[in-house]
């Protein structure tokens, strides 16, 4: 046998190894996801929340929601956050420099005069140039933090060096959540006696196209575009079959920056959030979770499946593009930043399972699927290529792909129905069904071009997301 | 016709034996995918068509038990043989399982609501209507969330002798069930249902802590238990939610066990003893402060010094003066605070750090 | 004349039972399951009384009361009700103008002789 058998042998068997792998760890995931989801929904049927909304015992939290250029929207963002159903909480808006009227709107809606708190910085940030509070006692809730401009991750650590709260639910400003949300995502923390909740994550849900009316949501309606609809697809298969089970495993490495809530003495602890990564989020919950570990103390980051938050999704390629690049760079970044991590014992699950499955299936994965693709391209051209070996992957990995979103489309279905109009679940299987030759396609180039920025041009920032105002029906 | 097939099938399994055996077993798992698919499809259809079907006949069924259930309720005594008639409806109805859901939910939804006359006179329905027996099936079911489900039923409608059944749940392995036994045993038995923490060897979660101070608040014209046991309890979780207690009740007598507490050896009572000192501005408690202070941990020095701006007159100015230069910036902080605020005149001090 | 009575409450078998009990007790009865109802029937009916839960769905009872004192700037007297101690949110209603306010659970005979009593001391 020579070295050219050699070779494709060992591709051959590399790819079918690693997608095996990939696909039995999907199904592994998506079981105990769903266990963990029912169990969730069954432990939660009957609970009340009321106890914690009356209680003079209940938890302090302070929302933080930074400000960029938000003007269009912002008054009416922070109406809808100032109207949640949860009593022990403050408003924190941090404005991070807006160029243009946001701060100016905010002060003329609400009434705002500028006061002089002291506080206690316990994170460097860019100089505050003012703080603000409403004379109107109705808006006492709020707290506006005008400051240089410093990106997401800089303003959020602003806002926590102004909150005196139990916990931080740091949220995109535009989210909008469900009036019971605070009280939903606060129980986790409450819940154990074992260990120490240091964050949880929630269900980003997509409003495109969903009726929304004084901050409220109305309706739920499914998004007239493919592009959306798609994202609506790989939300469900990523939160409902894949980061249930990650919590459960207490591996979770990210909770999105859309809507988390941290313990804020150990985010304080830990160092607050780094600012000089775009995957700010990610970073954060990697470093929380050494940062527990270096201490020896036992810790868990909590899930919560509930339909708590819903945001803006991006409806044309550009900005899809831009998001999913953004997304490439800040993992590979925080996986660069802690590679300590990476198959170190003395971190347990993390450095031995997490770690390593994210740097393999989630940061290397686009590179070798674009390898995988190349190398059939190559023994196309070659004619070295069997027809039958390529169709049987090619269809067995369609497949899966399909059964997989059936999976997730089913557990939505069984859990909490957010779109039950007549077609909605047909929309969704349409999607399923083109989505690995077309949508799947264009993640792997943005994840590729995400690698190409992140490797040969430094200078790139958050990147620009138009503001469409939420809402519109 | 049936030798074409015939041949078509034998050509295909030829190939399909010649095929390596790597392929061969993709190929089965292709046809499994294939099969999962479709059944999927299928119990998804099947779902969302059983489930809007559903939904339709519920609300029409709710809206009709609603009326019936209100005209029962506010017909008056002339007025008997309709009453009657109604009564015989739902008597009926009860007995179909998808209607006796409906009632159900409206019967306890209606009195979770009410009081007085009205709330007795629908836990007496519920009786006569024969649903204390579902419930109490459910109570005895093997399935913890039904379990729950059938008690919390039957306490709303304070359905007598399921009095063993739930003590019986309050050293459980679940923890569920457990949890929910201690809030039977308040709803039932107000403050004497408290009587499971002198003996508990279980943690009790935060959350508990809060559904149990819940139904507490409720509780009308009873007298306050003696805190000073639960005190001194060998389990941490119960001198945490005793302390809870104090300052609900505002007991502010237990002050001299409170102080104690400060030096207790679970680091969540200590920091929990320090919060109700401060809350209750006890001045006294300020010498013991400033003694542990040192012997602390950080997190718990944050709490010291805070609970000591709260009381700080003059004679503190020294000790805030000795924080000035510690490590930890935001005692430090709150030390220059502390000192500003009892001598507005003082300059600003250069921290060191 | 008769005496209206606008009532705000999401759980619908609660309103309808009360509509029918202040019915029968002779009051005219308008029902609406949520503030943005409410503020709508306050404006078009003009009532005698106000009674509204606090934390309804899409609304607050908070919402209502600010309605009613700040843009309608009517002195309707106004109930609010709360489960359990939301003692913070009752004072802000009471801040904002509301005058009287009933815990749930309750009792509906308790409830008309508050709504009359109210009414009585406004003649």
């Amino acid at each position: 046998m020579d070295s050219n058998d050699f070779v494709l042998q060992f591709f051959y068997y590399f790819f079918l190894i690693f997608s095996a792998i990939i696909i039995s760890s999907y199904i592994i995931l998506g079981i105990i996801s769903t266990f963990e989801t029912i169990f969730y929904f069954r432990k939660n049927s009957f609970i009340s929340y009321k106890s914690i909304l009356a209680s003079p015992f209940a938890p302090s939290i302070s929302i933080l929601a930074p400000c960029y250029n938000e003007g269009l929207n912002i008054v009416a963002n922070v109406r809808s956050l100032m109207s949640l159903h949860y009593v022990n909480y403050q408003v924190i808006i941090i404005n991070d420099g807006s160029k243009d009227d946001s701060l100016e709107k905010l002060i003329k809606q609400y009434n705002l005069e500028k006061v002089d708190i002291p506080f206690i910085a316990k994170i460097e940030t860019k100089p505050i140039r003012g703080v603000y509070k409403s004379q109107n006692a109705v808006f006492e809730k709020l707290l506006v933090i005008d400051k240089e401009n410093g990106g997401k991750a800089d303003a959020l650590n602003a806002g926590i060096n102004y909150s005196n709260s139990e916990y931080l639910a740091c949220i995109d400003v535009d989210c909008m959540l469900t009036e019971d949300a605070l009280q939903k995502m606060v129980k986790p923390f409450l819940e154990r006696t074992d260990r120490k909740v240091i964050a949880t994550g929630g269900v980003i849900r997509i409003a495109n196209n969903c009726k929304i009316e004084n901050g409220k949501l109305m309706q739920v309606n499914m998004p007239k575009k493919l592009i959306e609809r798609y994202q609506i697809l790989e939300y469900l298969r990523s939160f409902l079959l894949g980061r249930m089970a990650w919590s459960r495993l207490n591996g979770l490495l990210i909770i999105s920056g859309a809507f988390g809530m941290f313990d804020r003495r150990i985010m304080i602890d830990a160092g607050g959030y780094d600012t000089k990564t775009v995957g700010e989020d990610m970073e954060i919950i990697v470093r929380m979770r050494k940062y527990m570990r270096d201490n020896n103390r036992k810790y868990k980051i909590a899930y919560i499946p509930d339909p708590l938050c819903w945001t803006e999704a991006p409806d044309n390629f550009t900005i899809l593009q831009s998001q999913r690049n953004r997304w490439t760079r800040g993992t590979i970044e925080t996986l660069r930043k802690h590679w300590r991590l990476f198959m170190n014992p003395k971190y347990g699950y993390l450095g031995l399972l997490s770690y390593p499955y994210w740097l393999v299936y989630e940061r290397l994965a686009p590179i070798i699927e674009i390898i995988g693709l190349l190398f059939l391209g190559y023994l196309y051209l070659i004619d070295a290529l069997n027809w039958i070996y390529a169709l049987s992957f090619i269809v067995v990995a369609y497949f899966f792909s399909i059964a997989f979103s059936m999976a997730a489309i089913l557990s939505e279905e069984l859990t909490y129905r957010q779109y039950n109009k007549k077609g909605d679940a047909l929309k969704l299987i349409f999607v399923a069904l083109i989505e690995p030759v077309t949508f799947h396609l264009f993640t792997l180039y943005a994840a590729i071009r995400g690698n190409f920025t992140f490797y040969f041009q430094k200078q790139k920032s958050w990147g620009t997301m138009v503001r469409k105002g939420i809402g519109k029906v | 016709m049936a030798e074409f097939y015939n041949n078509l099938f034998i050509n295909f399994k030829s190939n399909y034996l010649e095929l390596p055996q790597l392929i061969q077993i993709i190929w089965i798992v292709i046809v499994v995918e294939f099969i999962l698919i479709i059944t999927a499809f299928i119990f998804l259809s099947q779902i969302r068509l059983r489930f809007t079907k559903n939904y339709k006949k519920n609300k029409i069924l709710k809206e009709k038990y609603q009326e019936l259930l209100i005209n029962y309720i506010y017909l008056t005594e002339e007025e008997i043989q309709e009453k009657k008639t109604i009564y015989n409806q739902l008597h009926t109805a009860v007995k179909n399982n998808f209607d006796r859901e409906v009632i159900q939910k409206l019967i306890l939804r209606l009195h979770g609501d009410l009081s007085g006359e009205l709330a007795t006179f629908l836990e007496e329905l519920y009786s006569k209507l024969g649903l204390i027996q579902y419930s109490l099936k459910k109570m005895k079911s093997k399935v913890w969330y039904i379990k729950i489900k059938g008690i919390r039923e039957v306490t709303q409608m304070k359905v007598q002798g399921v009095y063993e059944e739930t003590l019986r749940l309050i050293n459980h392995d679940n923890k569920l069930l457990r949890n929910e036994a201690q809030l039977t045993m308040v709803k039932l038995y107000q403050f004497k249902g408290l009587a499971f923490l002198d003996t508990l060897e279980f943690p009790i979660t935060e959350w508990q802590q809060l559904q149990l101070i819940e139904e507490i608040q409720n509780i009308r014209n009873e007298e306050l238990p003696d805190l000073t046991r639960w005190l001194k309890s060998d389990n941490e979780y119960v001198v945490s939610f005793a302390l809870k207690l104090v300052k609900l009740f505002n007991q502010i007598q237990t002050q001299e066990l409170l102080i104690k507490l400060v030096m207790h050896r679970s680091k969540r009572v200590r920091q929990n003893a320090i919060g109700v000192l401060e809350y209750f501005k006890i001045d006294e408690s300020k010498t013991i402060l400033k003694q542990v202070y040192s012997k602390s941990d950080v997190e718990t020095q944050r709490y010291i010094v805070k609970a000591l701006l709260e009381l700080a007159n003059e004679h503190e100015i020294e000790f805030f003066e000795s924080l000035l230069n510690s490590e930890d910036p935001e005692v430090s902080q709150m030390a220059l605070i502390g000192i500003q605020s009892l001598k507005p005149y003082f300059a600003t001090v250069k921290l060191t750090k | 004349m008769k005496q209206k009575v606008l009532f705000a409450e999401d759980d619908k078998t609660l309103s309808l039972l009360l509509k029918f009990r202040l019915e029968k007790e002779g009051f005219e009865t308008y029902m609406a399951a949520d503030g943005n109802e409410a503020k709508i029937l306050i404006e078009a009916n003009n009532p005698d009384i106000i009674l509204t839960d606090i934390m309804m769905p899409f609304s607050s009872g908070l919402e209502v009361i600010s309605y009613v004192r700040e843009e309608l700037k009517r002195d309707t007297p106004i109930v609010v009700f709360s489960s359990a101690g939301q003692e913070e949110m009752v004072l802000k209603a009471f801040n904002l103008g509301a005058n009287d306010f009933m815990s749930k659970p309750f009792s509906p005979n308790e409830l008309i002789i508050r709504i009359k009593r109210i009414l009585m001391m406004l003649k």
